[in-house]
């Protein structure tokens, strides 16, 4: 199992960003290194990566309050 | 950094096409800055465009002469037009602090401008169109303002920052465009036009000279060749 971790060092205090849409929804299999999530922050919005390949679980739907270290999501 | 400069007027459609092909492509042949002059176009967030009343606000942004574009950054909506530079910086890094990108963006910016004889600082401009932290400003009013996207892979960032700059007094027809498209999707958000200015009119009258859009493009364009080091 792998997280989906929002970076720690994406930004540099303790404002929240949002899930903007995750690409893929719960449940389906997703390939390592393909985008998964987008998520915004300050005008930034990021796309992260899967980590690894497999099943998706999502932890944090579209439209909910994230923190930088969070996990949003798992690989199974 | 390389430089792709277009000074006539282009379609913001076409141009933010082949930007997000440059951003799909990273590392590719960043690090890039585009410089462009954009036609009219009203650039909306993917969020406003999911909104119920899109399709009406858009429909009648065209009839006014405003194509309606949809971009994937963050933010509001930003009228683009005549008299204005998008200016569009393509790189890698391994450094993933959204504000260093804005910082470093903003202070070669600030220092290109000030090659022009106008001193700005980047605040945020609570109430004009599309504000946020590091809007640039002159006295208080909104000159430029940027967004990011960005993608983390395998532990770089892919960074597409992006800033539009309002330059000749022709531009400030643009902003009211912003207020007039919430009003039409019946969204609360503030974009009032008494917030911003542009380049022209943040110089004194006897500083005065034509040429203020390409003299601003050329000291962009010397800002990024030599001095912003991604």
């Amino acid at each position: 199992m792998t997280d989906i971790r929002i970076p720690n060092d994406l930004w540099d205090d303790d404002r929240e960003g949002v899930i903007v849409s995750w690409i893929y929804k719960d449940g389906a299999v997703v390939e390592s290194g393909k985008v998964v999530v987008e998520l915004m922050v300050e005008k930034a919005q990021m796309e992260l990566s899967a980590p690894a390949s497999g099943r998706l679980t999502i932890l944090a739907a579209a439209d909910a309050i994230v923190n930088r270290g969070q996990v949003i999501g798992r690989i199974e | 950094m390389r430089i792709d400069r277009h000074d006539a007027a282009c379609a913001a459609g076409e141009q933010l096409r082949i930007e997000q092909e440059i951003f799909d492509a990273l590392p590719g042949s960043a690090p890039l800055l585009r410089l462009w002059q954009p036609l009219p176009a009203l650039i909306v967030t993917l969020a406003e465009a999911n909104q119920p009343n899109f399709a009406v606000a858009a429909a009648r942004a065209a009839d006014r002469g405003v194509a309606v574009e949809v971009r994937r950054s963050g933010g509001g909506a930003v009228c683009l037009g005549y008299g204005m530079w998008v200016i569009s910086c393509f790189y890698t890094s391994v450094q993933h602090d959204i504000d260093w990108s804005y910082r470093q963006f903003a202070d070669a910016l600030i220092g290109a401008i000030a090659r022009v004889g106008i001193t700005l600082t980047d605040e945020r401009v609570a109430g004009a169109y599309c504000d946020g932290k590091f809007d640039l400003a002159w006295r208080g009013l909104k000159v430029s303002g940027m967004a990011q996207r960005r993608r983390w892979r395998d532990g770089e960032s892919h960074i597409w920052v992006h800033a539009v700059l309002a330059v000749e007094q022709e531009s400030l027809r643009y902003p009211s465009e912003v207020a007039r498209f919430y009003a039409d999707l019946g969204s609360s958000r503030i974009a009032d036009p008494a917030n911003t200015t542009c380049l022209w009119d943040c110089m004194p009258n006897d500083a005065r000279e034509p040429g203020l859009l390409r003299r601003c493009g050329d000291a962009i364009a010397t800002a990024f060749e030599t001095g912003l080091d991604p």
